[in-house]
């Protein structure tokens, strides 16, 4: 089975208080309550430079160099483009160039666990003369002003590298739960449409089910063995129901949604990171990802005390921004919106 | 779209390589050369890859400038640890932050936009250890 050998992130300084945005259209602040942070990313930073940076991050943990990748998988569903490639320049900017395979995911936040996939395939395939393969998941999610979007959309990017052997866990089963529901959806270049968020919540957490019920009769271990879990939702209060609905207490749940919002196909490695921060030997941890077409759910194994990415400094350093500083780096004041 | 002139030195800009004459140490970057400038002769370069640190030497704060650049601005010229100079734009630093000696290292930014395409480069930020200090 495929071995996790390093795992990095890059969380952007900024942040922005949900406090704030409520002031700023005069509500009082439901929903979240009025409570906690979501990152912003500045403008001069993409998909391509936050994926870049968690990346390195992963490889200097690892002490592995990027000339020594055999695939770059990258996942993300805002890079802008219609077309342009995110792997092949990420895997350029890391130094693997030549016999490296790539692939792109994108238009679903569930394509994060089908690039980790294609990564562990990578690896399974033997084809590549290295042994190691790496898979990114970047975002800079742009919400319309005054949705409820706007309350929890941010950016981030996070990084995991793999190999046959060597690592500090093991993946040690995958599943998927795949349907025609396709949920949160938009048109290129136009904000989401105004949707039933009870409705919405139901299918996720049937989906969430689906696969995790799956992957647990596979391998055949029981959900309350499972030490530490991590579940891509859009919304923080919808993972923590996804636990209840497994049977499994809230504090198993490892989040940052409280500190950066969702950052869509990067919030799952970047809350994976975080587990593995606290993660000791032994351990099991579920990840579940989730988005259009339905979800994917994988069991990993702790073996050996794993390296730390101090996921929690990067979450201290950070640089509170008002609304109006928050609107100009995501490009939505004056005529040069991107 | 990346064009030639982008091309041409993708990969010292993307990797942060360098050229080092074997018989003074100065560095050539983002360009290969021939001549070494410190030897004033011809010269034998070596790949090497730049540390993405350094300290400000010298910088100014830009109050005007065309559409599309934040204002007001630092830019500084960087002495990186390998001994070169560069020039370059300073983020997430307010500029009465900025002083010389401050020491910074290299972050990968988007530049501009030509063609519909994004173009990359680095920008320079203060290391974490500065923003401890202060
Ligand atoms: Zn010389």
């Amino acid at each position: 089975m495929p071995q996790l050998v390093g795992y990095g992130v890059y969380l952007p300084r900024y942040r922005i208080a949900v406090s704030e945005i409520h002031a700023a259209w005069g509500r009082s602040g439901g929903g979240r309550g009025g409570r906690g942070e979501k990152a912003v990313v500045p403008p001069d930073e993409d998909p391509l430079t936050l994926g870049v940076k968690a990346a390195r991050a992963a490889l200097a943990q690892a002490g592995v160099e990027g000339r020594h990748l055999s695939a770059v998988l990258a996942a993300s569903t805002s890079t802008g483009y219609a077309e342009g490639a995110l792997a092949a320049p990420l895997a350029y900017h890391l130094g693997a160039e030549g016999d490296v395979f790539v692939g792109d995911f994108g238009l679903s936040s569930r394509s994060v666990t089908a690039a980790m996939r294609a990564a562990m395939d990578a690896l399974a395939s033997g084809q590549g003369k290295h042994a190691f393969a790496l898979a990114v998941a970047a975002e800079r999610l742009i919400a319309e002003p005054g949705s409820s979007y706007e309350l929890s959309y941010s950016g981030g990017a996070g990084a995991l590298l793999l190999a046959s052997q060597g690592g500090f866990a093991e993946v040690v089963g995958f599943a998927s739960h795949t349907s025609g529901f396709v949920g949160r959806s938009r048109r290129e270049g136009r904000s989401h449409g105004l949707v039933d968020e009870r409705f919405m919540m139901q299918q996720f957490l049937a989906h969430v089910q689906g696969s995790v019920e799956r992957l647990l009769k596979a391998i055949e271990i029981p959900p309350e063995e499972f030490a530490h879990v991590v579940v891509q939702a859009p919304e923080g209060r919808w993972a923590v129901r996804a636990l209840k609905k497994l049977g499994l207490p809230a504090e198993k749940l490892v989040s940052t949604f409280p500190q950066l919002g969702y950052a869509g196909c990067a919030s799952l490695l970047i809350d994976l990171a975080r587990a593995l921060d606290q993660a000791a030997p032994g351990e099991l941890l579920l990840v579940v990802s989730y988005g259009p077409g339905g979800s994917d759910a994988l069991a990993l194994r702790v073996t050996k005390s794993p390296p730390k990415a101090d996921v929690e400094a990067q979450l201290q350093r950070k640089e509170l921004v008002s609304y109006p500083v928050y609107l100009r780096y995501q490009g939505l004041l004056g005529e040069e919106r991107r | 779209m990346t064009t030639p002139e982008i091309w041409r030195i993708a990969r010292e800009n993307a990797r942060l390589v360098g050229y080092r004459c074997t018989s003074c140490g100065w560095v050539a970057f983002p360009e290969r050369k021939r001549v070494c400038k410190r030897c004033r002769a011809p010269a034998d370069f070596e790949e090497i890859e730049l540390k993405p640190y350094g300290r400000v030497l010298a910088y100014v704060v830009q109050h005007r400038l065309p559409k599309g650049f934040e204002t007001p601005l630092p830019v500084a010229v960087v002495e990186l640890a390998d001994g070169l100079r560069v020039y370059g734009h300073l983020v997430e630093c307010a500029p009465e932050d900025v002083r010389v000696g401050l020491e910074v290292e290299a972050d990968l930014r988007v530049m501009y936009e030509e063609e519909g395409a994004r173009v990359y480069s680095y920008k320079f930020r203060p290391r974490e250890r500065e923003r401890e200090g202060s």
